[in-house]
C-alpha cells in the first residue's frame, strides 16, 4: 500500500530530486517561486 | 569597454532611482506599463507569446525602437499557463485575446474554519490544505500527484529560464530597465484574491474580525519573507511591485482597521531591508491620502490610477515618488495634439521638485488601449520637454 503524501512531502521529494542540478539554496528559491505562482 | 547600450541602461536606471528618492534626475523618467500592447502592435499572437515568453523580446525590440521609453514596469507575463495546465486547473485567471482576467469565483477554496490552520502556519496551510483543494490531482498523495507536480516543476523551470533570459536580453541588449523584480502582495489582498474572495473577506471582517486580522498579519510576514528570499538584491535599483486592491472598497473605518495596518507592515518590512517598493494604487485613493503620512521613510513609489495628480503630488509628494498622469482613454481616443497638451500640463504641474515619473494611469493591456501615434507623440514630447 502506497503511503499517502502531503503536498509538503511531495515538494520535499521534488526538492531532493533536483538539488544536485541547482544546488540546495537555488532549489529552495525556485520552489518558493513556484509555490507563490501556484496561488494565482 | 562600456557599450552605448550599457551607458543608456545605466542612465535610465539612475533616472528612475533619483526619482524614487524624491530627488531631481536629469529629466522626467518615462515608464511604460503594458501587458500585451507591444505584442499586438507587432502583429504577434498573444497565445503563442504566453507559451513562449522569449517572443516578447521581438515585440519589445520593434516597439521601443519606435517609441521612446526609459523603462518597463514589468515583462507582462505574470501568468504561467503551462504550470496550471499540468495541474489541471486554470488558476484564478482566464484568457481572452491574450489578456489575463481575474476570475473571482475561483478564489474561494478556503472556508472560515480554515483560518486556524492558516494562522498556525501559513506555508503549511497553503501546501497541505489549500493546494489539494485547488489542484485535485495533488490531493491523491500518490504517484499521480508526484508525477503532476514534477511536470508542473518542469513547466515552471522552463518558464523561469525563458523569463530570466528575456529579462537579461531586454536590459542588456535593448538597454531598457525592467523595473519590477517581483510582484508581491500582503495579508488582506492575499485573503481577498487567493483564499476567500471579495464576499468572503467582507463577511469575515464583520463576523470573525479577529481571525481576519491575525491571518492578515501572519500572511504579510510569511509572504514578504519568501519574496525577500527570492529577490535578495534590493541594492540593484529595481523594485518590488505591490498592486493594492481591497483597500478602497472598504468603508473608511474598516480601511483603518483591516487594511492600513498591514499596508504599513509590508512597507516597513521592505523599506527597513532597503527595498524600493512600488505601490500600484488601483481605484481612487484621493480620500485616503491623509493616511500616507504614516508610511515609513524609504523609497516608495505610488502609481495613481485616478484622482488629480497635481493635488496628489502636493499632498503626498513628501512621502513617496508619484507616478502617472497620462490617461489611456486619451491615448486611445484623443488626438495627437490633445495627448501632447495633457503631457505638457502633467509635466508643468508634477515635475517641479523631482520625485515624479511620467506613465499611464492604467496598464495597456490590448491594442485598443492606446494609439501608436499618440503614445509616440506624448513620449517624444516628454523626453524633450521633461528635461530639468
Amino acid at each position: 500500500m502506497e503511503e499517502k503524501k502531503t503536498v509538503e512531502m511531495l515538494f520535499d521529494d521534488l526538492k531532493k530530486s533536483h538539488e544536485e542540478e541547482f544546488g540546495e539554496e537555488e532549489m529552495e528559491i525556485i520552489i518558493d517561486e513556484m509555490i507563490l505562482s501556484m496561488l494565482f | 569597454m562600456y557599450s552605448l547600450k550599457e551607458e543608456l541602461y545605466t542612465q535610465r536606471l539612475n533616472r528612475f532611482n533619483l526619482a524614487f528618492k524624491r530627488q531631481i534626475p536629469d529629466r522626467v523618467p518615462i515608464l511604460f506599463m503594458s501587458e500585451m500592447w507591444p505584442v499586438h502592435h507587432c502583429g504577434l499572437s498573444s497565445s503563442e507569446v504566453l507559451k513562449n515568453p522569449l517572443l516578447f523580446f521581438d515585440a519589445f525590440k520593434k516597439t521601443f525602437s519606435e517609441i521612446y521609453i526609459d523603462g518597463l514596469y514589468s515583462l507582462g507575463n505574470l501568468w504561467i499557463e503551462s504550470l496550471f495546465n499540468t495541474l489541471n486547473n486554470t488558476g484564478s485567471y482566464v484568457l481572452s485575446d491574450g489578456i489575463v482576467n481575474y476570475e473571482e469565483r475561483n478564489s474561494c477554496y478556503m472556508d472560515v474554519s480554515d483560518y486556524y490552520a492558516l494562522i498556525k502556519d501559513p506555508l503549511k496551510f497553503m501546501l497541505n490544505e489549500f493546494f489539494p483543494k485547488k489542484f485535485e490531482i495533488l490531493s491523491y498523495g500518490d504517484t499521480r500527484s508526484a508525477q503532476a507536480l514534477n511536470q508542473a516543476f518542469q513547466a515552471y523551470r522552463d518558464h523561469r529560464q525563458k523569463s530570466m533570459y528575456l529579462f537579461e536580453q531586454t536590459e542588456n541588449v535593448l538597454g531598457i530597465p525592467v523595473l519590477a523584480r517581483t510582484v508581491a502582495s500582503f495579508g488582506p489582498d492575499i485573503l481577498h484574491e487567493f483564499f476567500r474572495g471579495f464576499q468572503g473577506v467582507v463577511t469575515d471582517i464583520n463576523r470573525c474580525p479577529q481571525l481576519f486580522l491575525e491571518a492578515s498579519s501572519v500572511l504579510t510576514s510569511c509572504i514578504t519573507e519568501m519574496k525577500m528570499k527570492i529577490y535578495n538584491t534590493p541594492e540593484d535599483g529595481h523594485i518590488v511591485m505591490i498592486p493594492l486592491h481591497l483597500g478602497t472598497f472598504l468603508k473608511p473605518k474598516d480601511f483603518e482597521k483591516f487594511y492600513l495596518p498591514f499596508l504599513i507592515q509590508v512597507l516597513e518590512l521592505y523599506t527597513r531591508a532597503d527595498y524600493t517598493v512600488c505601490l500600484f494604487l488601483e481605484n481612487d485613493w484621493t480620500p485616503y491620502l491623509e493616511y500616507f503620512e504614516s508610511f515609513p521613510k524609504g523609497r516608495i513609489l505610488g502609481i495613481f490610477e485616478y484622482g488629480n495628480l497635481h493635488e496628489i503630488k502636493k499632498r503626498v509628494g513628501n512621502y513617496l515618488c508619484v507616478a502617472g498622469g497620462m490617461p489611456i482613454s486619451q491615448l486611445a481616443y484623443g488626438t495627437k495634439q490633445q495627448c501632447i497638451d495633457t503631457a505638457k500640463r502633467v509635466i508643468d504641474e508634477c515635475a517641479p521638485g523631482g520625485g515624479f515619473i511620467f506613465t499611464t494611469d492604467k496598464l495597456m493591456l490590448s491594442l485598443n488601449d492606446g494609439r501608436f501615434e499618440n503614445i509616440r507623440a506624448a513620449h517624444e514630447f516628454v523626453h524633450e520637454y521633461g528635461k530639468y
